[in-house]
């Protein structure tokens, strides 16, 4: 083993992995993330930071393109795979580093992937051994319905993307350009199947429109847990603070959504469910007492009756009465009725006040809203 | 013999920085592994497994991309560090004998206004870029506070050159009558670090930000960077607020690792303890409860040191 | 021995450090070849460039920020000689900060602090 043995040996010892979550598929993400954490891996928080794209579930169409457009941006040595049964989850994982360290595949697959951008989309020169479908993907899958569509785009910029430009919509009636960005449906701590399709004056949303890319098979499914698992209690309380994990971590509190982390997969891989019930009010106490939570949180979401703060703490309160085997009285707020609530709560937000308004929504909920808009 | 030991020195010191700035991601690794139920040394190795796992990941670069002013961002990180110790005493020995040394951190930490926001603005990425502008939007509201804090010592000492300001606290540590400054400062060194409380420009909820494109050897070398800045800024609160070298029995140029250490170790516990605060919340705290403070912390000091006539 | 020459020899050092972890990377890596990818937008493509005329919102706090950004050229002589100068010197300065502040209280009244 030479010195490039070595390092490859150490540097699969901590393995960043990018999650593509499908909707229906809230359990199976939960037990990946859990292995993922009990290898001491870790999460990855954009394409550069990954080495694996791992797929959690039956990825339609729909995702296998946003799942290509990824896979493009991973730098290697990287890996794809997927997952779809949690019984599949160790023996997926387990193979990783293997295919990570293997210095020929890898220098064969920087060799032959896509060197360059062409026209906005990566060069289709595709001929690994990947199960990529063909040249990145076309405009058609973007669904800008609601947006404005009027501006010039001429493909004058490098790579054939437009140069930013102006328009009149600028809150302040500036002349300053207008940028758009997707969010999700693949993003770190996002809702599975969301996508917003943001219009952006400087980070504050100026305009939006709100998508739901449904799974297979459990389209629009209200309960996503699959069958062959515990629908319990204890289930529950997990998916509980897995929401209010993701709060946490897009609010920046990384070491409390660790713990929180911890005891949704103590939950769910069914170790010392007491334990875990000790934990969970100690962090509920810990979050309830910080001042700077609350001050950081307040007013979030804007002209909602309650707050970003209360819906973490809700959650917690929750997972807990669930783990005591009590039913805690559900508390009578319907924020967000549907995906349009959430909107009009966006607009006019700067993208980290955004994200936080979107972390407040429970993420199994999210396929429910999205039906409460076309019916 | 002096000047050619002084070079000799000179070299040296990156490296020690470095191998303290890997002491410190260790360290927040292994807290962080405990909380998460991972074991504790795997922890430990993490940021050397994270150092070779980027040494062999590919570089990109993005369509459009400043690379020149990008790369200049994330090599500037590493160099401004290390230009902040330089002036940094160690007992009687200072690797630069700076009359101004107080200004030139000033003028470093300066530095990385431009240095981050050049990260964010390089990659031609929307998220990079929003990483940038939250930087410079944060740094708005640290740096008049941190600038006033500095000036707190500058008064106790008479004198803007570091050996002065650490002799002056022969009697008594500046830490103990100034110590408003001295959190602020604390507080600056975290922020201008973008790590922690004060991580937004390059946070998750962004898709890292500033660092968000980045991969391979330019991933390690920010990432290395910031790291290094904190150390560094916690290596200079020790002449300012700490008496330098002071200390019995040890050499001082080990007394003076040793209080970084620690305040290296009180940053990592206050990461843990505070969420993040997001520039828009915190402009108007910052200038409106925080910077007055100061003034009333430099106003204190400065009558102290013309009723005592120099430092208590 | 200058004390910038150690400056200038320090900045050579590092730079030459981060040369070499350029070189070695490029020696370990699977590619040394640079890859082009586009910008990440969760899989979709950028329908533009990002570099734009970027609306900063809290520029009006700029402004707050270089009054008293000048005003340190003033403290930090003010800092060295204050003890020797007395309380004269003590009542200039503040009185002068003060004034800046009056700024500041105006700025937030006008609610620069907070641009969203």
């Amino acid at each position: 083993m030479g010195v490039k043995g070595i390092v490859a040996r150490l540097a699969t010892g901590r393995i960043h992995v990018f999650i593509l979550e499908i909707p229906g598929h809230l359990m199976l993400r939960m037990q990946v993330e859990a292995s993922i954490a009990a290898r001491g891996w870790v999460l990855a928080e954009a394409p550069a930071d990954a080495d694996v794209l791992l797929i959690v579930g039956e990825a339609p169409d729909a995702f296998i393109e946003i799942a290509d457009g990824v896979w493009n941006q991973i730098p290697s040595p990287r890996h794809r795979t997927s997952v779809a049964a949690v019984a599949a989850i160790s023996e997926t994982l387990d193979a990783v580093p293997a295919v990570l360290r293997d210095e020929q595949q890898q220098s064969r697959d920087a060799r032959q992937r896509p060197q360059h951008v062409i026209g906005g989309s990566a060069e289709s020169e595709h001929s690994d051994g990947s199960d990529s479908s063909g040249d990145g993907h076309g405009d058609g899958a973007m669904d800008m319905e609601g947006m404005d569509m009027g501006m010039d785009m001429d493909m004058s910029g490098p790579a054939g993307i437009p140069l930013a430009s102006g328009d009149e919509s600028d809150r302040d009636g500036l002349e300053m350009d207008i940028i758009h960005l997707t969010l999700g449906p693949v993003l770190p701590d996002w809702p599975a199947g969301l996508v917003v399709h943001c219009t952006l004056h400087g980070d504050v949303i100026g305009d939006a429109a709100m998508e739901f890319l449904p799974g297979t098979g459990t389209n629009k499914s209200l309960d996503a847990i699959p069958a062959g698992l515990p629908a319990g209690p204890t289930t529950r309380a997990a998916m509980l603070c897995d929401a209010a994990g993701y709060l946490l971590a897009v609010a920046g509190w990384e070491t409390v959504a660790l713990k929180v982390r911890r005891i949704r997969d103590g939950l769910i891989t069914g170790n010392a469910p007491e334990q875990m019930a000790v934990r969970l009010s100690r962090v509920y106490r810990q979050l309830e007492r910080s001042r700077t939570l609350r001050w950081s949180l307040a007013g979030i979401p804007k002209a909602v009756d309650i707050g970003a703060r209360t819906v973490l703490l809700g959650w917690l309160e929750s997972a807990a009465a669930h783990l005591a085997e009590g039913e805690l009285e559900p508390d009578g707020s319907v924020w967000p009725a549907s995906l349009e609530d959430v909107r009009t709560a966006l607009l006019g937000q700067e993208l980290s006040v955004a994200r936080l308004i979107v972390a407040c929504v429970e993420p199994s909920r999210i396929a429910e809203l999205s039906g409460a808009v076309h019916g | 013999m002096d000047s050619v030991n002084g070079a000799v020195w000179v070299l040296v010191l990156p490296f020690a920085l470095a191998a303290v700035a890997l002491l410190a991601a260790a360290a927040n690794a292994a807290l962080d592994g405990r909380t998460r139920g991972v074991s504790t040394t795997s922890g430990w190795v993490a940021p050397l497994q994270e150092s070779a796992r980027l040494l062999r990941q590919q570089r990109r670069t993005l369509p459009g991309a400043d690379s020149l002013l990008w790369r200049i961002g994330g090599a500037g990180l590493v160099v401004a560090a290390v230009l902040k110790v330089l002036v940094v005493p160690f007992g009687g020995f200072t690797f630069a004998d700076l009359s101004v040394g107080l200004v030139w951190f000033n003028a470093m930490d300066v530095l990385l206004w431009a240095l981050w926001w050049l990260l964010g603005w390089g990659a031609n990425s929307a998220w990079s870029l929003v990483g940038g502008y939250r930087f410079l939007a944060q740094a708005l509201s640290y740096e008049l506070p941190l600038m006033f804090a500095l000036t707190a010592p500058a008064i106790g000492a008479g004198s803007l050159r570091l050996l002065d300001i650490q002799d002056a606290q022969s009697g008594l540590w500046f830490v103990v009558w100034m110590p408003v400054a001295f959190l602020v400062f604390a507080a600056s060194v975290v922020a201008f670090s973008s790590w922690g409380p004060f991580q937004t420009a390059t946070g998750r909820d962004a898709a890292g930000g500033v660092i968000g494109e980045l991969s391979g050897v330019d991933r390690l070398v920010v990432l290395a960077g910031r790291y290094m800045i904190l150390v560094a800024g916690a290596a200079f609160s020790v002449p300012l607020f700490f008496g330098g070298g002071s200390g019995p029995w040890l050499p001082a140029g080990v007394w003076v690792v040793i209080k970084t250490l620690a305040v290296v170790a009180l940053l990592l516990t206050v990461r843990r303890l505070f969420p993040t605060l997001r520039p828009e919340r915190l402009a108007e705290v910052a200038l409106v409860l925080i910077m007055p403070l100061v003034l009333v912390q430099v106003a204190v000091a400065a009558v102290i040191v013309v009723v005592n006539g120099g430092a208590l | 021995m200058s004390p910038y020459l150690s400056v200038f020899i320090v900045i050579g050092a590092c730079l030459a450090a981060i040369g070499v972890l350029y070189l070695l990377g490029r020696v370990v890596s699977v590619s040394s070849a640079t890859v082009e990818v586009l910008p990440f937008q969760s899989g979709w493509l950028p329908r533009e460039h990002a570099l734009s005329r970027f609306h900063a919102r809290w520029y009006p706090m700029t402004l707050v920020f270089l009054a008293f950004d000048v005003e340190m050229l003033f403290m930090y002589p003010w800092a060295v000689v204050v003890a020797q100068m007395g309380a004269e010197a003590v009542i200039e300065m503040f009185v002068f900060l003060g004034v800046l502040l009056v700024g500041v209280v105006w700025a937030w009244r006008e609610g620069a602090f907070r641009w969203v």
